[in-house]
């Protein structure tokens, strides 16, 4: 397997009236072909921010983007389009995604025309419709406009357009959190069918942890603008590492005793999330974290590799791992 | 690039009958716009058709009849004669004419131009271009309409093809101002983002993904401000500037009205009132198309 993606010490940060807003601050992962990250984090951690940095919206402050060898960090206008074609985004809300004033088979019909150097009609209205058959529409959607379709179809036709060109990867930021619960496991289940068919690598951005134990091969954890902790999936659920990982895993809500039963303990969410714009010294989760010392305040925490890939930014996970094993009280 | 339909079509939506059917629906359940449509209609109608309708077609021109001069309104002359006996009915009739005439050129040299403009300046958000432009629009819109225009128009020599000039000079900074301010509130939707990742071109963005959401206030305006040509026109005519007698334009008949008022003042109050109904008719249904293309 070759890296498709890899970002080096990425960082934004964007000027705002009350200050510079972090929005992501020197972070670095990479990504195999025909593999999903999943960029997971509450709101305001700059999962957004990264995945606009690698679909070209805006150029990164600092740090690179390497993708399929060609560093690609700029905005998209600057990027060759050959880069433009190999690289898909679909956007959280399909309801502002697609315009309103178009036609499906005009919103899906750009792509092919940039990219795919259609421009016989009737080739072009059979290409809609086998990119319409891939997401599963039906043919006859291609004349209607978005306000026609419900919003799980909506998501659809922009995944469809996003296929158009024939991506390598995509990039899907938060696809289903707008969407009615009914039909969020349909867009999961054709968006995994589809990656499997074509060999796509996806960024899959969320907030929602337990949507990564089916989707994701490998997990980063973002928090106010960094990753605290990136692992394969499998590891993750079984052993997460960083407190803040353990508190986002223990607010999943379970269904069964058994999912209880290994859920780790201990970790409450713990107040707000500090304001971007000023984020805490040190290690940003300090201020929730209940295993926080004074060192935590001041240094920030070094990534620490740990076999299969996996690190994890913290100065005493281990002390941490080892008083939750051995079920010691709390407070270390 | 694959066209399967016209360019206005594309702007306007090229959405199916059903929109336009509730659309429709929607301007006709109210009785203020229909009633603008008919007036709308009559007026441009009895535009086009006056040379055939109008009851005395030799007073539209130089005609003379001073054993007619001043008559009252009557079966035979509805809305009297003149100083020159001529019928003032006749005039006002063909008075549509030049009214609808100026506005049409006025409007079609500047609502394109004006609003790509606007679009332009919209999309360079935060660039030079948008200062560039926006600084030229607040200058042009800093000066008063009629002063500019009647600046402009006593510099020229006064008659039609100047005031139209004078006009048209300062009326495209509203579709300017108009275009710039839906742009923005568009340009950072989605779905423009996400065609320029895609990578199409400016034409594109601003022709397919920009225009046909700012097409329906852009329509608005274009109706509500044929009324409101029409009276800036009437204007500099009554001041002289505009269409010189013994053209019959609305506002010199007006003017040359005026002056026997108030002993004889049918000549004076009929065009002023024919103005007042087609600005009334434009508004009424200007307002009506907006509330139409609002509903969806
Ligand atoms: N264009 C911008 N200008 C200024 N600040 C921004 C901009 N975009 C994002 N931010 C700020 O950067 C931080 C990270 O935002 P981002 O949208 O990446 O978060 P996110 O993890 O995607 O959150 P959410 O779950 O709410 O989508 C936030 O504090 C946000 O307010
Ligand atoms: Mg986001």
């Amino acid at each position: 397997m070759s890296e498709i993606l890899k970002v080096i010490s990425l960082t934004k940060h964007f000027k705002s009236s009350v200050g510079i807003v972090h929005a992501v601050d020197d972070i670095s992962f990479s990504i195999e072909e025909g593999k999903t990250i999943g960029l997971v984090g509450e709101s305001g951690s700059g999962k957004s921010t990264t995945g606009h940095m690698i679909a070209g919206i805006y150029p990164p402050t600092r740090g690179k983007i390497i993708f399929d060898g060609v560093d690609i960090s700029v905005d998209a206008n600057k990027r060759p389009l050959s880069v433009k074609k190999k690289i898909g985004m679909v956007f959280q809300d399909p309801s502002t995604s697609l315009n309103p004033r178009q036609t499906i088979e005009d919103i899906i019909s750009l792509p092919l025309k940039v990219h795919m150097r259609i421009t016989n009609y009737a080739e072009m209205r059979k290409t809609v419709r086998e990119l319409l058959e891939k997401v599963q529409l039906p043919p006859d959607f291609m004349n209607r406009y978005p306000r026609d379709l419900g919003g799980g179809e909506r998501q659809l036709v922009a995944i469809a357009r996003a296929l158009a060109s024939e991506p390598t990867l995509i990039i899907l930021d938060e696809p289903t959190s707008a969407l009615d619960v009914s039909v969020q496991a349909k867009i999961i289940t054709t968006l995994l069918k589809l990656q499997k068919e074509m060999g796509l690598t996806y960024i899959f951005i969320t907030h929602d942890l337990s949507l990564m134990r089916n989707v994701a091969d490998k997990v980063a954890i973002m928090y106010l603008g960094k990753i605290y902790e990136m692992a394969d999936t499998q590891n993750f659920f079984e052993e997460p590492l960083h407190p803040y990982t353990m508190m986002l895993i223990s607010s999943i809500p379970t269904l069964t005793d058994e999912e209880e039963k290994i859920k780790p303990r201990g970790i409450e969410s713990l107040g707000e999330i500090p304001s971007a714009v000023n984020p805490p010294k040190g290690c940003r989760f300090h201020t929730r974290c209940p295993f926080a010392r004074e060192e935590c305040k001041t240094n920030e925490p070094k990534g620490e590799k740990i076999d299969g890939g996996r690190i994890v930014f913290c100065h005493f996970w281990r002390e941490i791992k080892y008083k939750l094993t051995t079920n010691a009280p709390e407070k270390i | 690039m694959v066209e399967k339909d016209g360019i206005l079509w594309k702007l306007l939506g090229r959405e199916h009958k059903e929109i336009y059917r509730r659309r429709w629906y929607k301007f006709k359940s109210n009785p203020l716009s229909v009633l603008g449509l008919g007036i709308v209609a009559t007026v441009v109608f009895s535009a086009i058709l006056a040379p055939y309708i109008i009851p005395y077609p030799e007073s539209v021109g130089l005609y003379m009849n001073f054993t007619e001069a001043f008559q009252p309104p009557s079966l035979k002359h509805p809305f009297g004669t003149d100083s020159y006996g001529r019928d003032i009915f006749s005039r006002t009739i063909y008075g549509f004419r030049y009214s609808l005439l100026l506005a049409t050129v006025v409007l079609s040299i500047v609502v394109v131009p004006g609003t790509i403009l606007g679009m332009i300046a919209g999309y360079y958000r935060d660039t030079k271009i948008e200062t560039a432009i926006m600084r030229l629009t607040d200058i042009f819109l800093g000066v008063p309409p009629l002063i500019l225009a009647l600046a402009i128009a006593s510099v020229l020599s006064p008659n039609l093809i100047n005031s139209m000039f004078a006009i048209t000079l300062m009326w495209w900074p509203w579709y300017t101002r108009l275009a710039y301010s839906s742009t923005s509130a568009v340009v950072n939707e989605p779905f423009v983002k996400a065609a320029q990742l895609i990578g199409a071109g400016l034409k594109h963005i601003l022709f397919n993904e920009i225009a046909p959401n700012i097409m329906s206030s852009i329509l608005t305006k274009v109706t509500l401000d044929v009324g409101w040509v029409i009276l800036i026109g009437a204007s500099l005519s009554f001041l002289g500037l505009g269409a010189q007698p013994p053209t019959p334009d609305l506002g010199t008949m007006v003017a040359e009205g005026a002056k026997y008022l108030p002993y004889y003042w049918w000549p004076t109050i009929f065009p002023a009132m024919a103005i007042v109904y087609i600005i009334l008719g434009f508004n009424l249904l200007g307002d009506g198309i907006r509330d139409a293309l609002s509903s969806d």
